[in-house]
């Protein structure tokens, strides 16, 4: 593609980006001039570069308290939210209990998560767990709990006789897109806890480590700064590939519906 | 085999806010073999009911519905249904949808036989279309084939011209019938429209709303292709509107 062609179709999207970027390094650097206050967006970059090799090993660490606590939450959540979902007394009985560890932030669970689990990347990833495990099951009751009866009950004379047939073949494939996005959701607000679950010292890798441990110990802002995008760029492009690969293949389906 | 279905002092009362509403008060009725009945009544009366009753998927509190000498207890595949409702699985594309019942009872050359039936409903080529790219009335085209594919003995009819136009309907009461007379199914057939029940029916069952009771079972005894506007058909028509405004 043409840059000019580029240009204009992401003009909307890149001038307002690029101003900001301008403004960051004119103010940073000519207004400012404090490096600790706010480093420029240049010396930032830079630091991206210069920190390269740490960068790499952190970022799989990040990953894998990250792939520990999602892994964990959608195991649990999954199979909790279908009984909720599908079985009114179950959710009566349950619910409760879920709404009052809810509201509880990741972050207070840290001390146990040290008592109970130990200083290492279990105790990283139950933080994250605890901050993806209730958007996934609320999602998810929800959708097993919303399947119209009409649907069910077409299951049921065409065959699906008892519950483990019905929730297999009509209430699963139903909740599927609430379960996804339930996913997604849980997915940010795992991501979100991943610089509080290392900064207590459960390794000595991590993004969150070395942003809160060792760079903001030391004051190097522009190291800061550097890991900040970095967080927030992984979580994009996570994003983006559950997007893709997920929700886009799997609900072709729902286009009649959502889009 | 004969597949004949008894009514017995039918009766379903239903839990409301003062005491008890009686949705349906003895019902009797003999359906033949091969019949095509259509129900009329007005709205509320208690038509969606008997079916769900019949169809297992709710339960008489008194009376008993028979099938082939064996009570009715909950649903099976013998019993097909086709839904006031779109009931097609969003998820599903037509062929899979068709294809759903055969696959559950674990039949063998499911896609072939599914290809006869959405053939059957004349939607050849649409195979692989999701149900939100349908219409209306092509959705509930699926809907009977997917409930024929099983072979039921029976099919259980709510209303399902009830939201398309009337060209589309007209052409597929046409369809529907040339299906009974290919595949002999029992037919039984809810309609709110006169219209509709005498261009279909062997025998109409005109029911009275608040409690649901049987008014009255009428023989149509007119020839088939009949013709929608024929004085007979007319005067069964207008008797059949008696019927219904001397008892709202
Ligand atoms: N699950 C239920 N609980 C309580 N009352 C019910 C229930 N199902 C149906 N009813 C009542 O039974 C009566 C008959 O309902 P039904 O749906 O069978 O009517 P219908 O003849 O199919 O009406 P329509 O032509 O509008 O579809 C109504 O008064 C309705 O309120
Ligand atoms: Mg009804």
């Amino acid at each position: 593609m043409k840059l000019t062609a580029v240009i204009r179709e992401n003009g909307l999207a890149l001038l307002p980006l690029i101003l900001v970027l301008l403004l960051w390094e004119v103010t940073a650097g000519y207004v400012i001039k404090n490096s600790l206050f706010l480093p420029r967006f240049s010396a930032v970059i830079a630091s991206i570069y210069t920190l390269r090799n740490l960068l790499v090993p952190d970022l799989l660490t990040s990953l894998y308290h990250f792939g520990i606590g999602l892994t964990l939450a959608f195991a649990l959540a999954l199979p909790l939210a279908i009984v909720m979902g599908w079985f009114r007394p179950v959710f009566r009985a349950v619910d409760p209990i879920i709404e009052i560890l809810r509201p509880i932030p990741p972050l207070a669970w840290i001390p146990l998560a040290i008592v109970w689990i130990g200083l290492n990347d279990y105790a990283a990833g139950f933080i994250i767990f605890i901050g993806a495990f209730f958007p996934i099951l609320i999602d998810s009751y929800s959708g097993f709990r919303d399947v119209p009866r009409v649907l069910v009950e077409t299951g049921m004379v065409l065959g699906c006789i008892g519950h483990k047939k019905l929730i297999r073949h009509v209430a699963l494939p139903y909740a599927l897109p609430a379960i996804a996005t339930g996913t997604r959701v849980g997915m940010g607000v795992g991501w979100m806890c991943v610089v509080a679950a290392e900064m207590f010292g459960v390794g000595n890798s991590g993004l969150g480590y070395r942003l809160f441990q060792k760079f903001y110990f030391l004051h190097q802002m522009d190291y800061v700064i550097a890991y900040m995008l970095v967080l927030g760029l992984l979580a994009l492009v996570l994003d983006r590939m559950f997007r893709y690969f997920v929700e886009e293949r799997l609900f072709r389906w729902k286009r009649g519906i959502v889009k | 085999m004969d597949h004949q279905l008894i009514l017995r002092n039918v009766t379903r009362t239903y839990d409301a806010e003062n005491g008890s509403r009686e949705a349906l008060e003895d019902i009797n009725l003999e359906v033949k073999p091969s019949e095509f009945l259509c129900i009329v009544g007005p709205s509320g009366c208690g038509k969606t009911t008997l079916l769900r009753m019949i169809a297992g998927l709710d339960y008489p509190t008194s009376g008993e519905i028979i099938l082939d000498g064996t009570p009715v207890e909950g649903p099976s595949p013998d019993r097909g249904m086709v839904f006031q409702e779109f009931s097609l699985f969003p998820w599903r594309t037509v062929l899979k949808n068709v294809e759903f019942g055969l696959k559950i009872q674990g039949k063998r050359d499911i896609k072939r036989t599914a290809e006869r039936y959405i053939e059957l409903v004349g939607l050849t080529g649409f195979e692989h279309s999701f149900p939100f790219q349908l219409s209306g009335g092509m959705k509930q085209r699926v809907a009977i084939a997917r409930a024929l594919a099983t072979e039921p003995a029976i099919l259980l009819m709510d209303e399902p011209f009830g939201s398309v136009d009337a060209q589309t309907r007209n052409l597929l009461q046409e369809e529907l019938l040339e299906i009974w007379k290919r595949t002999k199914k029992t037919i039984l057939f809810v309609t709110h429209s006169v219209d509709e029940a005498v261009y279909l029916a062997d025998r109409v069952v005109v029911m009275s709303s608040r409690p649901g009771r049987i008014l009255e079972v009428l023989a149509v005894d007119i020839e088939r292709p009949r013709k929608r506007t024929s004085g007979e058909v007319n005067a069964l028509r207008e008797q059949l509107l008696m019927l219904l405004g001397s008892h709202q």
